[in-house]
């Protein structure tokens, strides 16, 4: 037997003799039991490859889990992954400091400022001082319309007042006319374009927020009214 | 030897594969290391689970190493395009398998025909003939009931250690040895089937 398998090792090899190598392949076909031991140094051979390969493929499993890079893209692939997310998070991170959130700052300027009006400002006449306190109040249709008719008799504080009275009444359009009529006189100090910067960061329509900024970068750089609150606010 | 080496480290790999021994086993998880990525990159472009092209993968490396220890991976092209090849042409196997819902064969007759390669057609088909009356699942269950020694010894050979390197991992006094025990523990395994 042993001498059986000794030769279909050397068959195997490739080191018999051509003619040995024609007996051992007709022996195969015409000796069953002789075919029988060939199969036999065959399956073994197979066998305890298969076994090999399914211990080998099951260890490959572990340092695949071990490493985990498996899963992910070639290493080039990651590093302009890597050099993309630094990019965008460096972008949002320019974009949030650029662009602080101007709505909500207006807004809370808004209310902040604009829920009460002193009455000691320009309050000399009775009509201009009942209308302060109509907007107090928070009668602002009453207050604005008295603003309103007051302002028709050149009266910059009258017509800001009016302006407050419709931005708080969310009437933007009727707050913007008065804040650029306002806009147009010729003060010592003059918040129309602040107002107006504020006005439209609340309406919040199409190039609202682009002709605000537009306004703030103007209202800085020529120190008008509101200047240092657009300062406080990082822009 | 090799024609074409595009770096020290897959040399070393081929090298470490060829020596044998106990090296040989750290390069073949270096090997398998090293080309990970392949296997998202061939989930994503044959459309294939994740899990799928990692069996791929690991089948690719075996078959791979396979071919460095018995001198078959030439160096024509680089390691690195020799195992994306082959790993893709499996992966196309691997597609084709599941569009025709074939069942699987009982045997690799990849794997058969390797190791009887040197054998006519004809003969070849005559041992698979009688290989194939016993289902692969039993074939390897009987090959674990074998002795321990036995069964480390069978395993180095069959993955083609030599004698020679068998003897350098295992207690055997000498290369006649080795071999003679070899032969012993094939005709067990005989008295088993």
């Amino acid at each position: 037997m042993e001498k059986e398998l000794a030769l279909i090792e050397s068959f195997f090899n490739n080191e018999l003799p051509e003619q040995q190598r024609q007996e051992f392949e007709l022996k195969c076909s015409t000796d069953p039991a002789f075919a029988e031991t060939v199969a036999l140094y065959v399956k073994t051979k197979y066998g305890f490859k298969k076994l090999h390969r399914n211990q080998r493929k099951a260890e490959f499993e572990q340092l695949l889990q071990k490493h985990k890079p498996a899963l992910v893209p070639h290493p080039t692939v990651r590093y302009w992954i890597a050099a993309v997310t630094v990019i965008c998070i460096a972008i949002l991170s320019w974009l949030y400091l650029k662009d602080p959130d101007l709505s909500k700052l207006a807004d809370t300027y808004v209310d902040n400022n604009f829920m009460t009006l002193s009455t000691t400002m320009s309050a000399d006449k009775a009509t201009f001082k009942q209308a302060i306190n109509l907007f107090n109040k928070g009668e602002l249709a009453k207050a604005g319309a008295i603003f309103d008719s007051l302002s028709e008799y050149n009266n910059p504080e009258a017509l800001k007042y009016a302006g407050i009275a419709y931005l708080r009444l969310t009437n933007y359009t009727l707050a913007l006319e008065h804040f650029e009529t306002l806009q147009q006189q010729n003060l010592q100090s003059n918040p129309g374009t602040f107002y107006k910067a504020l006005t439209l960061l609340k309406r919040k329509q199409h190039n609202d927020l682009t002709e605000a900024k537009k306004l703030l970068e103007k209202v800085k750089k020529e120190k008008s009214e509101g200047w240092q609150e657009i300062e406080k606010w990082g822009l | 030897m090799f024609q074409l080496l595009p770096n020290d480290a897959d040399s070393e790999i081929i090298e470490g594969i060829l020596k044998g021994g106990r090296e040989r086993k750290k390069c073949e998880n270096a090997l398998f290391e090293k080309y990970l990525y392949f296997i998202k990159e061939g989930a994503r472009k044959h459309q294939i689970e994740d899990d799928e092209a990692a069996s791929v993968y690991s089948d690719t490396i075996l078959n791979v190493i396979d071919h460095i220890a018995h001198h078959r991976f030439e160096g024509r092209a680089s390691l690195k395009t020799y195992i994306f090849q082959i790993f893709s042409n499996q992966c196309v196997s691997l597609i084709r398998k599941k569009t025709t819902n074939k069942a699987a064969p009982a045997y690799d007759t990849v794997l058969l025909s390797e190791i009887m390669h040197v054998m006519s057609d004809n003969t070849q088909s005559i041992i698979q003939h009688i290989i194939e009356k016993e289902e692969e699942t039993t074939l390897l269950q009987r090959l674990t009931t074998i002795g321990k020694k036995c069964k480390e010894l069978l395993l180095l050979w069959a993955n083609g250690y030599s004698d020679k390197e068998i003897l350098s991992l295992l207690t055997y006094s000498s290369v006649d040895v080795v071999k003679v025990t070899r032969m012993r523990c094939i005709d067990k395994l005989r008295k088993i089937y």
